[in-house]
């Protein structure tokens, strides 16, 4: 199902059917994209992520990681570091599981080494930041940052990524972890409880209907 | 490294990234372990070096400084022979415990002196005009008796008793902690490898019961020696040398 599909369903959904009468009505689709983007996020973290954890199989995740191959590397120089910008906002997980690969633009082979935050100083301190020249990334909010291992030649590199529900395109395929798709629904009323009922004047009062 | 996955395949030989990659494959673990798996690979590695399970004689040729010193390589564990290359051979310097090794100032800045001269007492014949007892012709040694060196460990370094050394190349036979990037790790200790890092791992999760990190450190022994054996098996003929130690030809009468 396209995230277009996915939101004209709920908003068919929303319009009649089923739906709890006081979330009966239309929503704005940026609206419906953003709580949908809420549910999805929580379901990859509590069904697909722990699921992927408790198995040891991080391949569960593959099916919600995009690839964007040329991601500029910048030059950040009052740090004396290179950085890229991630090009989209990201699910979040544990140990910055949202970014799942980062290597060379043409070559999967040169994997680049996930590095806590903090943690540069234990490992440039120990025999293995001169044993192993592959470069590390660690990441900074919107950016991830690059070891002096990456070499000043490299100007992008290829990023797998779990986007976000918001930052995916109408036609891009949406994954819900299996036997969840009803469950989107359900959550999704959930989320829109609370909401204030649809405006039906065009006074700009809040306090009218 | 970088290129080590083309360079390792089917190779006697493998590097440090290959035993990682393959602990990784056999304990399922991602790439988010991979700089730690690593250094414990190295960890591992440095251990079966330091306690002679693997033999790692390696030798490199140093350049004397101004003050006669030469600092030793950074993997360095033990020297086996310290000697300088002359006419086309291999020539021994001889050990001098007599030297007196440098002073250390205020905030470990190394005071140098130069070291030169020669074995005082011992190798003057004759000391005013009279036969010197101390001299014993036999202090010479085999080796190259006209220069003299002794370790400063506590320094690093090697201290030579000689004139005219410096810029000379002294060659160093030493046991290497067998760490850089061009390490080269037989395919035979990998086992032992693995059992390393399973240990290490096992022995800091606290979810893990008594006795299956017992197991996992028992592995890691048991991994450990059956390399020591391998490493340090006796060829046919020491065997058949043992063997034959107690047997005597009698008198033909």
């Amino acid at each position: 199902m396209t995230k277009r599909n996915l939101i004209d369903l709920l908003k068919h959904r929303l319009a009649g059917g089923d739906c709890p009468q006081e979330l009966k009505g239309k929503y704005h689709p940026k609206i419906l994209e953003k709580h949908i983007e809420i549910v999805q996020n929580y379901l990859i973290k509590t069904v697909a992520y722990r699921e992927a954890e408790k198995q040891n199989d991080w391949g569960l995740l593959d099916a919600y990681t995009k690839t964007y191959p040329n991601v500029a590397v910048n030059f950040d120089e009052e740090r004396n570091e290179y950085y890229c910008d991630i090009p989209i906002s990201i699910v979040d997980l544990p140990q910055n599981r949202g970014i799942r690969f980062i290597s060379d633009r043409q070559n999967q082979a040169v994997q680049y080494i996930y590095r806590d935050n903090n943690s540069v100083d234990i490992f440039s301190n120990l025999d293995i930041d001169r044993v192993s020249t592959k470069p590390r990334w660690y990441r900074e909010s919107d950016k991830v940052f690059f070891s002096r291992h990456l070499s000043s030649l490299i100007n992008g590199v290829l990023m797998k990524l779990i986007p976000a529900f918001s930052s995916l395109e109408d036609n891009d395929e949406v994954s819900i972890p299996s036997a969840y798709a009803k469950s989107i629904f359900d959550l999704v009323f959930q989320s829109l409880m609370g909401m204030p009922p649809e405006k039906m004047s065009n006074d700009n009062n809040s306090n009218v209907p | 490294m970088n290129g080590s996955n083309q360079n390792t395949q089917n190779a006697a030989y493998v590097d440090m990234e290959y035993v990682a990659s393959q602990v990784r494959l056999r304990m399922n673990l991602d790439n988010r372990w991979h700089e730690k798996i690593l250094q414990f690979v190295i960890d591992g590695f440095a251990e079966l070096n330091l306690n002679d399970t693997i033999p790692n004689v390696t030798t490199a040729e140093l350049t004397v400084d101004s003050t006669n010193i030469v600092d030793f390589p950074r993997d360095y564990v033990e020297y086996i022979s310290i000697g300088v290359r002359f006419g086309g051979r291999y020539i021994p310097l001889v050990l001098n415990t007599n030297i007196v090794l440098p002073t250390i100032s205020s905030c470990g800045e190394i005071e140098r002196e130069i070291f030169t001269g020669t074995n005082g007492a011992f190798d003057d014949k004759t000391r005013d005009g009279y036969f010197n007892p101390d001299y014993r012709s036999y202090t010479v040694g085999g080796a190259f008796s006209d220069a003299y060196y002794r370790i400063d460990h506590k320094g690093g370094r090697i201290i030579f008793l000689t004139e005219n050394f410096t810029g000379l190349e002294v060659i160093l036979q030493y046991k290497s902690l067998g760490i850089s990037d061009q390490t080269c790790i037989p395919r035979a200790s990998i086992p032992a490898l693995r059992a390393y890092v399973q240990w290490t791992l096992n022995n800091n999760d606290r979810t893990l019961s008594e006795t299956r990190i017992e197991t996992s450190r028992r592995e890691w022994i048991r991994e450990r020696n059956k390399l020591y054996a391998v490493n340090h098996a006796l060829t046919s003929e020491e065997i058949m040398d043992i063997m034959r130690t107690h047997t005597h030809r009698g008198l033909k009468g």
